[in-house]
């Protein structure tokens, strides 16, 4: 009998589940992303791969196979400014099914690419007259056979159809597809553009904040999406804490944002890092488009899209980090990058943290539930041991947590998951390893 | 470092100054990189069946195919040496002019002159058409065929040396055009031989890639004990590449992939029709020739009357003729870190870079010629 907490238990584990000192760079998972329908489940890394998992439909339960990989993207040299372009996949974006084939948009730095994936069969030529190199006995005519073409395996292919490259100067952060099924927006730090995914040798500049003079720069733009609903809202985050909602319909450059959301920050908790721990790392719209959810370092902000001025809810999610922010600076953590996302139905919220563990709150953060994607969580389902890593904490219940701030392993980080579209399964990115998670 | 991290620490945080890593991502412009809109690819991938659903591990596949010469070289030809049956393989980059200098390469040991296709590629680069290189397999290596492949002694390396020059550019090319004489290992002994002999008139300049008398001399206990470490045959060529770089006998992977094809063999088995490779050169057969290699090469390299120029890998250590003469400045000597003994496998671009530079500070100066008046 598995250990299981609120009815959420490990389910799978993919990669090399050796200690983090030896893990090879290129194998760090940079993005995982499960598709529309939940049967198909899409990692990158930094190695530039992309590694795609098919939901095993013949077993009972939350289970994936590996399906496909492919090298999505190659190590760069830009000769112009002597810089390397990294290959590490920073998103991953599925398109809506629209036949036999998977569509799938994944980015590194500065080239995004539109991969065909499908289902090719092999042919081999056989029915030779010659099969076997030996003469035949007596050549007659009527004996001779046209070779024919059979069918001999069925491979995976994946195919690059499009590439939308040089619109970029600075390093690309998102990719999000429309609702529309026609566009796309990619954004980088300072500018973001609107695609046509048919078309890759233009694309359209509809955010631009990059100021005159650079020694003016005082906010990046660290995320964007568009609305699942409306095709012509689209929403991005910065660097200040604010996330703006643009109309395209209103002007052919959005800097002019619709809707501006930002919480005033109380003056008592100012500090030195106040600026850098409110920076967005990653917002959401909910499936219904009505909830946009916001990851800063410390918290998760849970906004109505009618509400500007403050947020539903604040949870916070590792508040214990708050008096160690000098020594995550200086390890530069402070700037580690934490993804959020909604559950499917939007009534549930899931972000990570340190030590490799990650949360799953209610959407009125009144539960939270930490789970660990370590190599414990395995050896707990087989050996369904006591040790209980799995907490449970109300939120009613302030018993302060005994949670040994030194004790963290600061380079294990839950930045890259994903909530299956239908049903309560979650995949986690742990470093080299891809974690699934279910509550069904 | 990200725009954003620039952004608190860049410009003066907490004490963090701006680090200078050479990134100017606060000043960039939109990069001009030409990018072709790829043709289909025809990916075949093999589909890994039932791989058991719990844990897989997805591997890094590392390239290890062969490469082509084409790659490096502009042109691959056989030379045949008049009056004899041996014809030689060469490798060549053609200079712009007829008689511009040429850079003549000799290979160690089992090896062949693919082991300069990189350098040579990047020197080409670096003199754009100012010189032709030349590279060519020795007796008993590579695609070579002689008469007689099993005498390696230095006199007939150091003759081959000549007679290939003569065939493959006319009897004069050692009196008219300016030689620049590269050899690595024994091929450093073979070159230090034929200028101390007089045997290139034309010659200028003289390098020697990581060969000291002293040192080899005292390695030759340890040779026959090594080769039998190595592996005698390899099921295909990949393998055999794959073995060079994992064992750190060629560290770079890309001048293995050019050139490990050309030191082995095909061989096939009568009974089974099995494939191996093997080593194109019997190195353990070669050793009567061994000791005749390395004596005297100290003083043959200083004797020589040209610019000389010795590159060694961090390891090696000078012996004492070579350590007073560098002291007194009779030669130049260049060390390079992190690299093994094929120097100019591993580290092709540094070697290059090297041997132009050493070429330009040693090229003859022809002055103009005063006119008297009487």
């Amino acid at each position: 009998m598995a250990e299981s907490d609120n009815g959420w238990k490990f389910a799978q584990c993919f990669g090399d589940k050796g200690e983090v000192e030896d893990i090879t760079e290129a194998d760090i998972i940079s993005t995982v992303e499960f598709d529309h329908t939940g049967d198909y489940l899409a990692t990158g890394d930094k190695g530039g791969r992309v590694v795609l998992f098919e939901r095993n439909d013949g077993k009972k339960g939350c289970e994936y196979k590996f399906y496909t990989e492919f090298q999505s993207h190659e190590p760069e040299f830009d000769y112009l400014k002597s810089l390397e372009i990294e290959e590490k996949i920073n998103k991953i974006k599925w398109c809506k099914r629209q036949n036999a084939a998977h569509f799938l948009l994944s980015t590194n730095d500065k080239t995004i690419k539109l991969w065909k994936v499908f289902e090719k069969s092999l042919k081999v030529v056989a029915e030779n007259n010659l099969n076997d190199g030996a003469r035949p006995q007596n050549g007659r005519i009527q004996q001779l056979k046209l070779p024919k073409l059979t069918h001999h395996d069925t491979i995976i292919a994946a195919v690059p159809r499009k590439v939308y490259a040089n619109a970029h100067a600075y390093h690309i952060n998102s990719i999000s597809i429309n609702s529309d099924g026609e566009t796309y927006i990619s954004a980088d730090d300072l500018r973001i553009n609107l695609w046509n995914l048919n078309i890759s040798d233009q694309s359209f500049n509809i955010v631009d904040i990059k100021p005159v003079n650079m020694e003016e720069l005082t906010e990046v733009i660290t995320a964007a999406e568009f609305h699942p609903i409306h095709c012509n809202l689209f929403m991005y985050s910065s660097s200040k804490g604010t996330i703006k909602l643009s109309d395209m319909r209103a002007a052919a450059l959005c800097d002019q944002h619709a809707k501006l959301f930002e919480e005033q920050e109380d003056p008592a908790n100012k500090s030195f890092f106040s600026e850098i721990i409110s920076s967005i790392s990653d917002v959401k719209f909910s499936k219904d488009g009505k909830y946009i959810l916001s990851r800063d370092y410390l918290t998760l902000k849970i906004w109505d899209i009618t509400m500007e001025n403050k947020p539903l809810k604040t949870i916070n999610i590792h508040d214990h980090l708050r008096n160690k922010l000098c020594d995550l600076y200086e390890n530069d953590c402070i700037f580690d990058k934490f993804e959020c996302t909604f559950s499917g139905d939007g009534q549930n919220v899931l972000t990570g943290s340190y030590n490799n563990y990650f949360h799953i709150y209610d959407r009125e953060g009144l539960t939270d539930i930490a789970l660990q994607a370590d190599k414990s969580a395995f050896k707990a389902k087989r050996v369904g041991s006591a040790k209980n890593k799995m907490l449970s904490r109300g939120k009613s219940n302030s018993k302060k947590e005994e949670i040994n701030v030194d004790a963290i392993d600061f380079n294990k980080k839950i930045l890259h998951a994903s909530w299956h579209p239908n049903e309560n399964s979650i995949a986690v990115a742990a470093t080299n390893n891809l974690f699934i998670f279910t509550c069904v | 470092m990200s725009l954003r991290k620039e952004l608190f620490k860049g410009k003066g945080g907490l004490g963090g100054g701006v680090e200078n890593s050479g990134d100017n991502s606060l000043h960039q412009t939109a990069s001009v990189q030409e990018y072709e809109v790829l043709e289909e690819i025809d990916e075949e991938k093999n589909n890994l069946e039932s791989l058991p659903t719990f844990f897989i591990k997805p591997r890094r596949k590392k390239d290890y195919s062969p490469v082509s010469w084409e790659t490096c070289f502009d042109i691959c030809r056989d030379i045949k040496i008049p009056d004899s049956e041996d014809v030689f393989k060469a490798y060549e980059i053609l200079g712009t002019s007829e008689n511009c200098p040429i850079f003549v390469f000799h290979h160690g040991a089992a090896y062949s002159g693919l082991s300069f296709a990189l350098a040579c590629s990047y020197i080409k680069q670096l003199m754009n058409g100012g010189c032709t290189m030349f590279a060519y397999d020795c007796r008993g290596h590579g695609y070579t065929k002689t008469s007689d492949d099993s005498n390696l002694s230095l006199d007939i390396l150091s003759q081959d040396l000549v007679n290939v020059l003569k065939a493959a550019y006319g009897d004069n090319v050692i009196t008219s055009r300016d030689i620049f004489l590269i050899g690595h290992s024994i091929g450093g002994c073979v070159v230090a031989d034929a200028a101390s002999k007089g045997l290139i008139p034309s010659m200028t300049c003289l390098a020697v890639l990581d060969v000291v008398e002293g040192s080899a001399l005292e390695a030759i206990s340890g040779m026959l004990g090594f080769l039998r470490t190595r592996p005698t045959e390899f099921k295909s060529i990949e393998n055999a590449i794959e073995w060079s770089v994992k064992s750190s006998t060629i560290r770079n992977v890309e001048s293995s992939r050019i050139t490990i094809p050309s030191v082995l063999k095909k061989e096939e088995s009568i009974q089974t029709g099995a494939i191996k490779y093997v080593w194109r050169t019997d190195l353990a057969a070669s050793r009567p020739y061994w000791e005749g290699w390395f004596l005297g090469l100290s003083e043959k390299f200083l004797s020589a009357k040209a610019a000389k120029f010795l590159i060694l890998a961090g390891t090696d250590r000078l012996d004492k003729p070579l350590t007073i003469a560098q002291m007194q400045g009779k030669y130049q000597l260049l060390v390079l870190p992190d690299v093994g003994h094929m120097v100019q496998e591993d580290a092709p671009d540094r070697i290059a870079n090297a041997l132009v530079e050493f070429w330009k500070r040693n090229e003859r100066l022809v002055l103009p010629v005063k006119k008297v008046t009487s």
